[in-house]
């Protein structure tokens, strides 16, 4: 019989039983839905992809049946490319209006939704690139359906205000919409956000504080104890310190130093490569993004 | 107490100038002087003994106005006193730094311990200061010996290492006077260490005239006891001479120089003598912590406990400006927050198995006879002699813990869901649990044995929190408040180890309560 030498023993070997239990349940369901995920996806791309991936075309094409353009004076764009079907036709023209005002003041506004599976980021960077150019002020929003995954990409000036800080604290703010399926309304936050935010104005950020105070906190805690540890530390005496304090005499020494041998070995220096620095892509981009 | 000549009054001690004055007529008289002619042919001289009715620590006085605490146990009462006479040692080092000059050095390094107890910083309590003489064996070494040291050294010639061997040869000598070690049962090795060296180029013949004002603690270790030590410490400063000498400061020995002087180094005498030491107490509850300043150079050692209400206190203003720094500098996501915070917690839990390891080891000092039976004086205490297998209880717990975890880890890792932020999260929460189960695993097995625990072990909660975390990392749910909750859950789990940390390096900062009949030298810390 195994012998438990403490209360906390036994309370550590309950919880674990209690947590793996837990865990393979968990574990279970979460291996799950994924593949209901896949599958779910799978049909949706079937019934709406038409327009992307099953056309040959690149998934970050801008040529799709589904588009809607302006132009402001300025000659910043409105574009919106439902590929998913999240909007109706009453909505897409109420969210030009939305859009309107910073294609005027800003850069060129776009919304996309797409199914497709780029990973979110190079998407909204390739879109904008293929489509502007990285050095022309631009924004995108992009509501991924099959990756489930919102993302707010900038370039040229706008990605200098509209900061990848930004763009994560506003798709923070908006993704419980999209989880409701309230796509226009999160969309039209979106661009209400990042316009306030062009305009000079403020965005709530509750996710960045509420993150910052917390990793704050506990960094501090840690940065506390460190320092404890640090000033107790007792200094002991140097070998230099103990040698001073001492009476001390060498009154005959006689040492010399007699040559033994000496070995050679070969060994020229490594010739060290330098590795030439790639070329960056001329413009700028910021982004962030949310799941839903 | 030693008589003015002029009036009658007391004479003591005066630190600033170095002679006997008269606390009633300020009258000055030479310390050898004062003593009279045929009691300094005496091989004894006579003091007041005062012993504390708590733990029994003694100390001694030539004055005989009442001692109303105990140093060494912190307790507040009068201390019974009796005449005796005491073995005159050698020499003495007498007090260079005043007791105003040892309470600044003292307040200047507690303005370093911002989270100590507030009661450590009382004027009042830092009055308390009680200029002790310690009884140190001064140990003479003396070395004359032939010696032979290959020795090397390397160098760089176009595309070639260059090594060339040499051999010292000739004689060498030295003779080391001075070499001192604490001769008190009472007054523990490791402070004696922290507050070292003391010059024994000032020392002086002994009188009991340094005494007058002052304490001091009776020699009760043999000389025998630390002969060892005193010809490592010769074979130490000879390897430092001669390595840095010039027939020898361009090579590097091919043997441990200090190993090898020490064998040839001999213990020629050692002298009984005195050396000062301002010294205060702290006591609460059991625990008792020590403040100690070098009577001669001012050098300081502190036991500094930690006050866990300002330790909190401090982490929350500190915390203030790290916010301000990352809001101007960071963004961070739910799920970067949680793999960030879940490596802290595995870190703050390895600190902690560290720290059960440092008392562990504190404590071992009281050595466990091959019989099983602890041994704390003169007394046997029969230890338990089933054998403890918790410890396969639980890695038997993490391999069964770790089975639906990888089951789940590793298809997360190929579907093509899984961005790079999910596999950090996924890879930065397994890791910190794994690494949280094992250290807890190894420092449950310590506290088990110890003598003083703090209540359950903290690695139970972060376990907790850091499965929860994993979980919510498996699942990826979209709302934040998920990750939010766990990072919640391994706040506090992490704010329960850390205050835990704390009570346990409290521990190791402060000292039993001394009991003087059981006292045996060495560390009693822990």
């Amino acid at each position: 019989m195994l012998k438990l030498s403490n209360k906390s023993n036994k309370i550590l070997i309950l919880v674990s039983a209690f947590l793996m239990t837990v865990c393979l349940i968990l574990t279970s369901l979460a291996l799950a839905s994924p593949l209901k995920a896949s599958a779910a996806n799978t049909s949706s791309q079937t019934s709406s992809s038409s327009q992307t991936n099953s056309n040959g075309k690149s998934a970050y094409s801008t040529q799709p049946s589904d588009y809607v353009f302006y132009t402001s004076a300025s000659g910043y764009k409105v574009i919106i490319q439902d590929e998913v079907g999240l909007l109706s036709e009453s909505e897409k023209l109420a969210l030009i209006d939305v859009m309107k005002p910073i294609a005027d003041q800003y850069g060129n506004a776009c919304f996309v939704s797409t199914n497709s599976n780029t990973s979110i980021s190079t998407y909204t960077k390739e879109y904008l690139k293929n489509t502007f150019g990285l050095n022309e002020s631009s924004t995108l929003f992009v509501i991924n359906m099959y990756q489930r995954e919102l993302y707010l990409g900038n370039s040229g000036d706008l990605s200098k205000v509209v900061t990848s800080s930004y763009s994560l604290a506003i798709t923070d703010n908006v993704y419980r919409k999209a989880t409701k399926t309230q796509y226009y309304d999160c969309i039209v936050d979106v661009f209400n956000q990042e316009y306030n935010l062009l305009d000079k104005g403020k965005i709530s950020q509750p996710m960045k504080y509420i993150s910052n105070l917390i990793f704050s906190i506990i960094l501090a805690m840690l940065l506390c104890y460190f320092y404890v540890m640090k000033t107790s530390k007792a200094s002991l005496p140097t070998k230099n310190e103990v040698l001073a304090s001492l009476i001390y005499s060498h009154p005959n020494d006689q040492l010399v130093r007699t040559f033994i041998s000496q070995k050679r070995v070969y060994n020229p220096p490594k010739s060290s490569s330098s590795s030439g620095s790639s070329g960056g892509g001329g413009g700028s981009f910021s982004g962030g993004g949310h799941s839903f | 107490m030693i008589q003015c000549p002029n009036c009658g009054g007391n004479l003591v001690f005066d630190i600033s100038s170095q002679q006997m004055m008269c606390d009633h007529c300020q009258t000055q008289f030479d310390p050898y002087t004062i003593e009279k002619a045929e009691d300094a042919e005496k091989d004894e001289f006579e003091t007041n003994i005062f012993t504390c009715p708590q733990c029994g620590g003694e100390i001694y006085s030539t004055d005989n106005s009442a001692a109303n605490f105990c140093s060494y146990c912190g307790a507040s009462t009068i201390l019974t006193q009796r005449l005796s006479k005491e073995k005159r040692p050698g020499y003495i080092i007498p007090f260079k730094i005043t007791k105003e000059a040892c309470k600044n050095a003292y307040q200047k390094r507690m303005k370093k311990a911002i989270f100590a107890p507030g009661e450590l910083k009382d004027p009042k309590y830092i009055d308390s200061f009680r200029g002790i003489y310690m009884p140190f064996w001064s140990y003479s070494v003396d070395m004359d010996s032939d010696i032979s040291i290959p020795a090397h050294n390397t160098s760089r010639e176009g595309d070639y290492d260059v090594t060339t061997n040499y051999l010292i040869t000739g004689h060498a000598s030295s003779k080391y006077k001075g070499i001192s070690h604490d001769a008190s049962s009472t007054f523990d090795d490791n402070i004696s260490e922290s507050i070292s060296p003391y010059d024994v180029k000032n020392m002086q013949v002994f009188s009991p005239s340094f005494l007058s004002g002052f304490y001091a603690d009776t020699s009760d270790v043999d000389p025998h006891t630390y002969i060892d030590n005193a010809k490592e410490v010769a074979g130490i400063e000879d390897s430092y001479y001669y390595s840095s000498s010039v027939t020898m400061n361009d090579l590097v020995p091919d043997i441990p120089l200090a190993n090898y002087f020490k064998q040839r180094n001999q213990v020629v005498g050692a002298d009984s003598t005195m050396f000062p030491v301002w010294f205060m107490s702290y006591r609460k509850k059991d625990r008792v912590a020590y403040a100690t300043i070098n009577g001669q150079t001012g050098k300081i050692a502190c036991d500094t406990p930690v006050e866990p209400k300002k330790y909190i206190l401090g982490s929350l203003l500190i915390a203030l400006p790290i916010f301000l720094l990352l809001n101007a500098f960071a963004t961070l996501i739910p799920k970067t927050l949680l793999s960030l915070v879940a490596i802290i917690a595995m870190a703050i839990n390895i600190l902690f198995s560290y720290q059960i390891s440092l008392i562990a080891k504190k404590e071992s000092t009281n050595a466990i006879s091959p019989n099983n039976d602890v041994k704390i004086g003169d007394e046997k205490v029969a230890v338990d002699a089933s054998k403890d297998y918790t410890w396969i209880l639980y890695l038997v717990m993490i391999l069964f813990y770790s089975i639906p975890m990888v089951c789940a880890f590793i298809p997360s890792l190929t579907t093509n869901l899984a961005s790079n932020a999910k596999i950090i999260g996924l890879g930065s929460t397994l890791i910190a649990l794994v690494a949280t189960l094992i250290g807890s695993t190894i420092s449950s097995k310590k506290i088990s044995k110890l003598k003083f625990k703090k209540g359950l072990n903290p690695g139970i909660f972060s376990i907790i929190a850091l499965g929860v975390a994993f979980l919510v990392m498996l699942i990826q749910p979209a709302f934040d408040l998920f990750y939010y909750f766990s990072v919640l859950l391994i706040l506090v789990a992490s704010l329960y180890s850390l205050i835990k940390l704390i009570e346990y390096y409290n521990i190791l900062a402060t000292r039993p309560l001394p009991q003087m009949s059981m006292y045996k030298g060495g560390d009693d810390r822990a």
